[in-house]
């Protein structure tokens, strides 16, 4: 992954992950206090709905309760009991009771729906402000059965006389002697229950309470409505509790299947259970939106992070890719490239200091670059001196021996024309006129082979230098000459040198030997070689007049001599040819000799072939 | 002047003794019946090809050999090697390159232009007789040129 990326995301994580750590955590305990108010707001409307529904009730048993204590109810309700039924009397009770005393207790908005006056000894209906519902018995009904001795409210139950659901309060009716002449029976209006129950006691537009009976009917009507009273079963995880006898709370579905938050309490007097609900949606509509903001504001967020530590990444990753840009470029040959920031961080130290290797690689390669111009330069001016040399050998050769020629010329034609007008000693200037010319001539050709050699071109190869140096003896004597000299060569290392160059050291060195030692009867001459540290040392060795070391610097000058030429012949520049050679191949050339003993020249070449 | 239309020798040098002793060497071996003496490249050239004040002269009859020295003032020898063996009414005469010394770095480019021989001339009067005798005997007698 690129450095950019990591940056960013790991500044992503840092600062969302806290973020999020955090908004769970408020969310869930918001969520929980909620619930927290959610319950104790349900239980506590539970308590009030249960302590209306007590009141509800003990107002209509008070009710009850009153009429069974009329003087006129008690006096009808005797007769009747005691009375013929056939008789006037107890028409005239009964009418008494139904006009007077029960049909007025009936009212259209709640309250009893009907009242009886029940027989104690039979259980028959005496009086009803229904008259449907005279002569039906109650004998076996508790209500009925809990009157006679006080008065009772006896739950929702389907009543098979009235062919319905129904809840009924009794008390009993008693003379003056205590004696029970009657049960008094009102059957209430469950429609004011449900008007009860289904009031709003707060905000909360879901918030429904309810009564759901032993045998999982609704009692009343929830808010939603419906006409469920009565008619539909309910069997949620908050009933099923709650008539299990308990009181509680519960996170459940409820009879429509939405999610709710429900409270029930088991009401054992009236075998029913109350329960009251609120949508979860409703209950936590305010957390999830705080939720809902939340998740926006995080969003919101990683947004701004992302963008920041992207920004920040490149701010860190932007001078690096500039670096690599430069040292790719730099890596070219673009050596004027230049990556280097002002920036106080380590990235700007480094790009500077990138700057300052470049700056130096460059010096470094300009100089040589100059370096290698600076060569070029020399090289070509050697290479004109070269030939102004050459240029310069050939105008020697050819106009030093132009006036030569005509010297020698005009001498002869003197010596031959003008014989007779020359006397001896005439004719002896003339003849050394003549070898004078034709010595400088020597002169001329030696100092240009001089020259020639010294400029030629080396051509290295390996060299056996023992029989070069044989193979040189041999050219330079004759059989004749061979008789008088003890040459001998004890060891020649091979070496590398150019072959026609060096064969010419040879030359030079032996015929020196040769000729220096040829006042000796006998001589002897020694070639020897050896290897040393790094070179390798070759030796003549000779018997001859050999010379004084205070000249031994002398020795190898252009046109140095230790003798003279009536001595020994020659120019004065075999050996400086020879040191010529030996130094363009690396080498020295030194001499040992002392007069009369002979001399040693030496000379030494390079072991790892030649410069 | 002599006869310009019959000649023997052509003789392109610029120095007057070393033509001299050429001349007295021919001489000598009875070979100088028609010598001509040029002392530079552009006479030379104006003789061969018969122009300047060699006008009159017919290109027809060529030296029978020239002696050319390479360095010459004005035209260089070889500038009249090339010249004459460039032209094929001349590049039949026979070309005899002689100079002074070994070291002429020329000698290699002269016979590559056609010379038919390169001659050193000897510092030694004696040599230089005989050198020069020899080529005379051998361009004027022995040589056969075509007809």
């Amino acid at each position: 992954m690129k450095l950019r990326s990591r940056i960013t995301l790991l500044f992503a994580l840092l600062a969302i992950v806290p973020v999020i750590i955090v908004g769970f955590l408020a969310y869930y305990t918001g969520r929980q206090s909620i619930e927290n108010v959610e319950i104790n707001h349900l239980v506590s409307t539970n308590l009030m709905k249960s302590s209306e529904l007590t009141r509800w009730i003990e107002g209509n048993q008070l009710r009850i309760e009153e009429l069974a204590q009329r003087p006129l109810v008690v006096q009808n309700s005797a007769l009747m009991a005691t009375s013929d039924p056939a008789g006037p009397a107890y028409d005239n009770a009964r009418l008494d009771l139904e006009n007077d005393h029960l049909r007025p207790r009936i009212t259209p908005t709640g309250g009893f729906i009907e009242i009886s006056v029940i027989s104690p000894d039979s259980g028959i209906v005496l009086a009803s402000s229904d008259d449907t519902q005279e002569g039906k018995y109650h004998s076996n009904q508790r209500f009925y059965l809990e009157g006679k001795t006080h008065t009772y409210t006896q739950g929702v139950f389907y009543s098979l006389p009235l062919q319905q659901t129904t809840m009924v309060v009794s008390t009993p009716v008693k003379d003056r002697q205590g004696k029970l002449v009657a049960v008094l029976a009102g059957r209430l209006d469950l429609s004011d229950l449900s008007l009860i129950m289904s009031a709003q006691s707060g905000l909360r537009l879901t918030e429904k309470t309810y009564l759901v009976n032993k045998s999982n009917f609704f009692v009343t009507e929830p808010s939603s409505g419906g006409g469920y009273a009565l008619k539909k079963t309910v069997r949620t995880e908050g009933v099923q509790a709650g008539l299990s006898g308990s009181d509680g709370v519960g996170f459940y579905e409820d009879y429509l299947k939405v999610p709710v938050i429900g409270a029930y309490k088991w009401l054992p007097q009236y075998n029913m259970c109350l329960i009251t609900e609120v949508d979860q949606a409703e209950a936590y509509s305010r957390i999830d939106s705080m939720a809902a903001t939340m998740i926006t504001i995080v969003s919101l967020l990683a947004l701004i992070v992302v963008a920041a530590s992207f920004l920040l990444a490149r701010t860190i990753t932007q001078p690096l890719a500039r670096l690599v840009a430069g040292a790719a470029a730099i890596g070219r040959g673009n050596l004027d490239q230049r990556v280097g920031t002002a920036a106080k961080d380590e990235i700007g130290e480094l790009s500077r200091a990138f700057d300052r290797m470049a700056m130096e690689l460059k010096e470094t390669t300009v100089s040589l670059d100059e370096l290698e111009q600076r060569i070029r330069e020399r090289t070509a001016q050697l290479e004109a001196a070269n030939r102004e040399l050459e240029a310069f050998s050939y105008s020697v050769s050819h106009d030093l021996r132009a006036p030569l020629r005509a010297i020698d010329g005009y001498t002869r034609i003197l010596q031959e024309e003008y014989e007779q007008l020359l006397d001896t000693e005439g004719k002896r200037v003339c003849s050394v006129i003549s070898e004078s010319a034709r010595k400088m001539s020597g002169l001329i050709d030696d100092l240009l082979a001089f020259s020639r050699l010294g400029r030629s071109a080396i051509n290295p190869g390996k060299l056996d230098m023992e029989a070069l140096a044989n193979s040189v003896f041999q050219d330079l004597t004759t059989a004749q000459s061979r008789k008088r000299i003890d040459f001998q060569v004890d060891a020649a290392p091979p070496v590398m040198g150019d072959l026609s160059l060096l064969r010419q050291v040879w030359v030079n060195l032996i015929s020196n030997a040769i000729k220096f030692s040829s006042r000796r009867r006998r001589a002897v001459i020694r070639v020897h070689g050896e290897n040393t540290e790094g070179e390798v040392v070759y030796s003549v060795q000779d018997n001859g007049v050999g010379f004084d070391m205070q000249y031994a610097d002398k020795l190898f000058g252009v046109f140095q001599r230790l003798h003279s030429v009536r001595e020994f012949e020659g120019n004065g520049v075999g050996l400086a040819l020879v040191q010529r050679v030996i130094h363009r191949h690396g080498g020295r050339v030194w001499a040992e000799g002392q007069i009369g003993k002979g001399a040693t020249f030496y000379f030494s070449l390079p072991r790892q072939g030649v410069i | 002047m002599k006869d310009m239309f019959a000649v023997d020798v052509l003789l392109v040098e610029d120095n007057l003794q070393d033509a001299e002793l050429t001349i007295r060497s021919l001489k000598k071996h009875k070979l100088a019946n028609n010598v001509i003496v040029v002392e530079d490249g552009a006479e030379a050239l104006d003789f061969i090809f018969c122009k300047g004040k060699y006008a009159e002269r017919d290109i027809k009859h060529p030296p029978r050999v020239i002696f050319l020295d390479l360095k010459l003032p004005l035209v260089s020898g070889l500038e009249v090697l090339r010249a004459i063996k460039q032209d094929t009414r001349t590049k039949s005469i026979p070309v005899v390159v002689v100079t002074s010394s070994r070291e002429d770095p020329d000698v290699s480019a002269a016979y590559e232009l056609g010379a038919n021989s390169y001659v050193v001339k000897p510092v030694d009067f004696e040599s230089f007789t005989d050198s020069i005798g020899k080529l005379g005997l051998y361009w004027l007698i022995i040589n056969q040129p075509p007809k």
